[in-house]
């Protein structure tokens, strides 16, 4: 029998959103405490955060259609502390709360407290790491079942928010945007340490010891999933914005940097991170095989 | 919840069953104060599943007027307790999506009018008259799908306007087993002793892989006790572990083995002598194999000469309990140019095993005579228009009526539950066999290709919305089943066979007497079996003593009904018929070795019966899960193509060219590819089975096996190429 | 004493003729597209050497049921006499379940979007059955079904004589045991 994936895109969007959220989020209390002028940026965070992750959640709800139909039952979700999405929805619930809090608190002009920054970047990383435990507990699904997959969904996580904040930063706070220089290398670092994590990833999932994990990787480096893969993902997602910002960053001259074309040219690189980061979620949410499809105990 | 299981039991079903059934129609389930016993009341309905001709009976519960649980009865012999993946996926049949709900009319420009029950009737009753009394009786003709109902008032409307032309849908494939086994011993069915056998030589897996539950009991006994199961095909099916032994043929060889097998036999002096004395001509037939050594049969069924040798002399040691199965070798058996011979050999070389009618061999199934019946079988003056084409059909032969009524022989056709373009060789070839008759009409539920190609179509009634006419089944210990109407029709307009057929006769102004109802129609069949009726009803299945029977029990046949008295070995009427006097080897035709050349055998699968089934949901979506439309192609052979599992592929000869996909196993023979038949249904109006597989028969010229008119179904070879390539 | 129910399934007398799923189908009414048993089919040798096994696939009814640990909403989740349950009045149809049963044996009920599965029904004969269906549908008895913590039951014995073991050895502590 043929094996259909049962989470499908949207499910890759909301993992994608959620950790867009989280790294958005993260983003503005790190412009907070090394660019505190970036006022613009900083509030592009803000809005980023919440709304992404507020996106992400009802299509999660839309996509659980029995809960969809019977609204009530979404109550139900914090009877089991010992579910992996129980947790996620506590992280998001909390996510969601602070992050509007804040943002409303901006919205009225007012500082928001630090812990109150603190407590939202923890949130946000937690939900990062969530998306790829969630994933990581399916014992059947040996690209999933590893302690890798939470690191690279938490750096992929910090590197679209960033991506996102720096992109919109492009169109409406381009000078804040040539001010904010550690931020866009530290992340430049990030798609670098993707790469390592990534390889690492397609390494262990080969070796599981089911046929499955070696299946799994074979779609997604020479099967159904190749194209994505490569094309939008590695070269897209990941080298293409470490070419081009490594070039930005250091080589090209200050002049360049800040110009338009310059701008333009970060900006189509944390295009390409943004597509990169979804397409990472789908191809692990879509190209995961069951032990049991490819039949390692049954043979 | 625990209270319940432990309460009720594990109680055989057996047992609750006739015990719920004996104790009234009303039941209470499991519950545990009256609230919930007024919740689960169930009525108990005895009827029978319809899905293929084992009729197995069942109870079906009944809640709130929809079908509940439907449970096997314990007592006939096919459904032994249960049923199978098709009869639990059939059993709400009724509310498949697609049914009919009004008469339709064919106008001059090709499309359906709707049109009123009176005025259906009215126009088709007329129409069989004026052609019966212009172009005589034998120029109206019925094929049905052989249930009990079906085949009773049609065959009688039809003889009622005197014409005897009614024929199964299944002898379309069984005429040559039916007909050889006839031929031989006069009988033309026989059913193994499987729980008691030594050695059993299965022909076709398909025993097994379309298997009634009973059956399945029987060689499960078997094996536990014991005995030697070989399984002949070339390929093995999915259920081969129910065999103890496969042995590999090529496709359509096996006449080859029986006859080698028959000649080793004879050549055993104990088992030659005590045939001698009820066989006729053997002598002229021992003289004819001759040839026949395992040596020369290795070469032609590819099967190693030893293991036909081992294989005749465990028969030999086993004899009288061992046998030969046939089965119902229906498609098998109606698909070689030489089943009707090879049916015919299989008889002989049973009758040589002296299995017949004794412990662990086979028992010949006894027709009823129903003379005395009240509403007793009507004679009519001429004989069956395909009986000079087909001399040795035995019940006639639904296929040469096809090519009748494409020769313009044929005026009036009725089909009733048989789809006969979808299930005959050439499909265009039969379109065009209904176009060349003046009135054809259809009895169906649902809008099938053939109804497609006919001038009226009436909505019928499934099986479960109205009563049967009883069924016997079984040989060693026959029983009658009776069933009952269990659900509301889901349609308010369609009607059953019976009540058409009824009213035709009456518009007609027919003088042969209709029962006013099927159950009065009922009753007094069951009257002829010595057997209360509304007893029956209230029990599903009963066995009848063999007062009105021939050969039941353990005894030897002592006088076989065939000229001589004995089994025939030599046929004068074979001979007319240009079949050889004794069974002797035929080839099939299609015969070609070129390399990438296949033979293109089909079979019926578990889960399917005809395409009335292909096109319910919960056997559909099994289908299209595991992908079983596909076509089975040799691992070696597929490799050398370039084939690999699941790639689609092109399947091609003269007929047709299709795409499907390929299913690479080892199971099959190199020679040839396999095929499921019933897929291909290219009907929009089947939705579900719309998009399944492709159809085997279009790839199979029309054509008839000489003297029993069965189609050729596997007489046909194809190439097969990785599509695109 | 408490009652732990289980199940046998000997893959030696199988004959893959999804009897037990069409019946499990039937008498539990399900939709049409809803299988509660799953088949996974395997040959060895070549032409004419050849063998053929099917394997059914249902709930394994863990007592470390993955489905249960990562259910939100507690709708997967272990009932009485270790029967995992699937209640299909609170679940969300979140799938999360689905990806996380390593046997790949829930199915999603495309009408109401609620994941269920084998029940073992037994526990809710009536109208004529009195084990679990599929059990009772299984013409070559491959199938037995009982309590695994009762030593004489006739599954705690076939169990034994038969040396059948949870498919995937200690994962999950399945309650379904295979002979192979
Ligand atoms: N599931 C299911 N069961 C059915 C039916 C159904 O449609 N579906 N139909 C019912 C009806 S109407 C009938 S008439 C009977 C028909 O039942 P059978 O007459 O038994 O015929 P098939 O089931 O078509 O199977 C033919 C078998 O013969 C094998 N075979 C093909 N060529 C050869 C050959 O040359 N030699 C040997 N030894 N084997 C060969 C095929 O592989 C296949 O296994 O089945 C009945 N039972
Ligand atoms: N290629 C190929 N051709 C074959 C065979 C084969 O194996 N391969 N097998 C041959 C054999 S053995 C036989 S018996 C014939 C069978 O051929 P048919 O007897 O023609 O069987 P079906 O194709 O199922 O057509 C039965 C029709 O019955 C009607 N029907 C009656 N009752 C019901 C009901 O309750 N529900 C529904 N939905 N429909 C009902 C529907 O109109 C349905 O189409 O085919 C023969 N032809
Ligand atoms: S063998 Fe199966 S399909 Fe045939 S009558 Fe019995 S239950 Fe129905
Ligand atoms: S088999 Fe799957 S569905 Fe059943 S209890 Fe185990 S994890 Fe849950
Ligand atoms: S789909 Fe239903 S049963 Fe499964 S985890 Fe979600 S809420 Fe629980
Ligand atoms: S135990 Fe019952 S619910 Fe489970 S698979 Fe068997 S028949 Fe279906
Ligand atoms: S009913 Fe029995 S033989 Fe048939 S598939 Fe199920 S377990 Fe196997
Ligand atoms: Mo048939």
């Amino acid at each position: 029998m043929t094996y259909e994936p049962i989470w499908g895109s949207i499910i890759a969007w909301y993992l994608f959103l959620a950790g867009l959220g989280g790294g958005a989020f993260v983003t503005s209390v790190f412009i907070r405490f090394r660019h505190p002028e970036c006022k613009k940026l900083i509030r592009v965070g803000h809005i980023i955060a919440p709304v992404v992750v507020i996106i992400g959640l009802c299509l999660l709800m839309a996509d659980a259609f029995a809960g969809f139909m019977h609204p009530l039952r979404f109550a139900l979700l914090l009877t089991n502390f010992g579910s992996v999405m129980t947790w996620g929805v506590v992280f998001l619930a909390v996510f969601v709360v602070v992050t509007l809090i804040v943002l409303i608190m901006d919205f009225m002009h007012k500082e928001s407290p630090k812990w109150l920054d603190i407590v939202g970047m923890v949130m946000g990383i937690c939900v990062a790491v969530y998306t790829g435990c969630l994933l990581g507990v399916c014992q059947g699904f040996p690209l999933w079942n590893n302690a890798l997959l939470p690191v690279l969904f938490l750096v992929s996580a910090v590197s679209t928010g960033m991506a996102a904040v720096l992109l919109a930063g492009v169109f409406v706070a381009p000078d804040e945007f040539n001010t904010v220089v550690s931020l866009k290398k530290f992340h430049f670092w990030l798609p670098v340490v993707e790469i390592a994590l990534v390889m690492a990833l397609l390494f262990i999932t080969a070796a599981n010891p089911s046929q499955a994990g070696w299946d799994s990787v074979m779609t997604i480096i020479c099967g159904n999933w190749a194209i994505a893969f490569w094309v939008l993902f590695i070269a897209l997602g990941l080298v293409i914005p470490i070419v081009l910002e490594y070039w930005m960053l250091w080589f090209a001259g200050h002049e360049m940097e800040t110009s338009r074309t310059g701008q333009m040219i970060s900006g189509f690189s944390d295009l390409g991170v943004l597509v990169g980061g979804f397409v990472l979620r789908l191809l692990i949410v879509s190209a995961a095989l069951p032990i049991t499809i490819v039949q390692p105990w049954i043979f | 919840m625990t209270k319940a299981i432990t309460r009720r039991g594990f109680v055989a079903a057996s047992a609750a069953t006739a015990a719920l059934a004996a104790s009234g129609t009303t039941l209470y389930g499991c519950a545990t104060d009256a609230a919930q016993a007024a919740e689960h009341t169930a009525s108990v309905v005895n009827t029978q599943c319809s899905a293929c001709p084992k009729q197995c009976g069942y109870a079906a519960y009944v809640v709130d007027g929809s079908l509940d649980k439907v449970i096997g009865n314990a007592t006939h012999p096919y459904a032994a307790g249960t049923l199978c993946a098709r009869g639990f996926g059939s059993a709400t049949e009724s509310q498949a999506e697609n049914r009919l709900n009004t008469p339709l009319r064919k106008n001059a420009a090709g499309f359906y009018d709707e049109i009123d029950w009176d005025t259906a009737i009215t126009e088709i009753a007329s129409s069989l008259k004026t052609i019966a009394t212009d172009e005589g009786p034998q120029a109206i003709a019925a094929i049905t799908d052989g249930t009990s109902t079906a085949q009773w008032y049609t065959s009688r409307l039809l003889a009622a306007y005197g014409s005897p032309n009614t024929y199964v849908s299944a002898s379309a494939a069984n005429t040559s087993i039916a007909s050889g086994l006839a031929l031989a011993t006069g009988y033309s069915s026989y059913e193994p002793d499987y729980a008691n056998a030594k050695v059993i030589v299965i022909l076709g897996a398909s025993t097994v892989d379309s298997p009634d539950p009973g059956t399945i009991a029987g060689l499960e006994a078997a094996k536990e006790a014991g005995a030697q199961i070989v399984m002949v095909d070339n390929r093995m099916s999915q259920s081969s572990s129910l065999a103890t032994e496969y042995l590999g043929v090529h496709a359509g060889t096996e006449l080859a083995l029986v006859l080698s097998l028959a000649h080793e036999l004879l050549n055993n002096a104990t088992l030659y002598q005590a045939a001698a004395a009820s066989m006729e001509g053997l002598d002229q037939w021992k003289a004819a194999l001759s040839d026949y050594t395992p040596q020369w049969a290795a070469e032609i069924t590819g099967a190693p000469a030893d293991s036909i040798v081992s294989l005749s002399q465990s028969l030999a040691k086993a004899a009288p309990a061992a046998c030969i199965d046939v089965t119902w070798m229906a498609m098998f058996g109606g698909s070689y140019a030489n089943t009707g011979e090879l049916a015919r050999a299989v008889a002989l070389t049973n009758t040589v095993l002296g299995c017949w009618n004794t412990k662990g061999g086979a028992y010949v199934a006894a027709p009823v005579d129903w003379t005395s019946c009240a509403f007793a079988p009507v004679a009519t003056t001429v004989t069956d228009i395909t009986a000079t084409e087909a001399p040795l059909a035995v019940d006639g032969s639904a296929a040469t009526l096809i090519r009748l009524a494409h020769d313009g022989s044929v005026r009036g056709l009725i089909l009733v539950d048989a789809n006969v373009v979808a299930e005959y060789p050439d499909p265009t070839y039969v379109e065009q066999a209904l176009a060349a008759c003046s009135l054809t009409v259809a009895v169906t539920p649902t809008m099938t290709e053939t109804a497609k190609q006919c001038t009226y179509v009436l909505p019928e009634l499934v099986w479960s919305e109205s009563a049967q006419i009883p069924v016997v089944s079984g040989a060693k210990t026959p029983v009658v089943a009776v069933s009952s109407a269990v659900v509301e029709p889901a349609v308010d307009n369609a009607r059953s066979v019976a009540d058409i057929m009824t009213s035709i006769a009456s518009s007609a102004g027919l003088t042969t007497a209709f029962p006013q109802t099927v159950e009065e129609a009922a009753a007094a069949l069951c009257d002829c079996l010595n057997t209360d009726y509304d007893g029956a009803c209230a029990v599903g299945t009963v066995a009848f003593g063999k007062t009105n029977q021939g050969v039941t029990d353990e005894a030897t046949v002592a006088v076989w009904p065939t000229a001589s008295g004995k089994v025939e070995c030599v046929s004068a009427v074979a001979d007319a018929a240009g079949v050889s006097a004794c069974p002797v080897w035929v080839a099939p035709v299609a015969s070609d070795e070129t390399e990438g050349l296949y033979r293109l055998t089909t079979g019926n699968q578990a889960l399917l019966f005809a395409t009335e089934l292909t096109d319910l949901a919960p056997l559909a979506s099994i289908a299209k899960e595991y992908d079983l439309e596909g076509i089975w192609i040799n691992a070696d052979e597929a490799a050398r193509a370039g084939i690999a599992e699941g790639d689609k592929v092109a399947v091609s000869n003269d007929h047709a060219t299709a795409t499907l996909n390929a299913h690479v196993t080892q199971l099959i023979e190199p020679s040839a590819v396999y095929m499921a038949c019933h897929y291909g249904v290219e009907n929009e109006d089947e939705k579900n089975a719309n998009d399944l597989g492709v159809r085997q028969a279009s790839f199979v010229p029309f054509a008839l096996e000489t003297g029993y008119g069965a189609p050729l179904l596997q007489e046909s070879m194809v190439t097969i190429t990785k599509a695109g390539a | 004493m408490m009652t732990r129910y289980g199940m046998l399934i000997d893959t030696t007398k199988c004959i893959g003729c999804y009897s037990c799923r069409t019946a499990c189908q039937r008498q539990n009414d399900l939709l049409p597209d809803e299988g509660f048993i799953r088949y996974e089919h395997k040959e060895t040798g070549t032409y004419p050497t050849v063998s053929v096994e099917s394997v059914p696939l249902q709930c394994m009814h863990c007592e470390d049921a993955p489905c249960a640990s990562v259910c939100p909403t507690g709708a997967a989740h272990m009932g009485a006499d270790g029967i995992v349950e699937a209640d299909q009045g609170r679940c969300i149809g979140c799938l999360y379940c689905m990806s996380a049963c390593p046997y790949q044996v829930r199915v999603r009920n495309s009408k109401t979007g609620a994941v269920d599965k084998c029940r073992f029904c037994a526990v809710q004969t009536e109208n004529g059955t009195t084990s679990c269906t599929c059990v009772e549908a299984c013409p070559t008895h491959a199938r037995i079904f009982g309590d695994l913590d009762d030593p004489n039951s006739e599954l705690s014995k076939a169990i034994v004589e038969r040396d059948a073991h949870p498919i995937a050895g200690d994962l999950t502590r399945a309650k379904i045991y295979y002979v192979r």
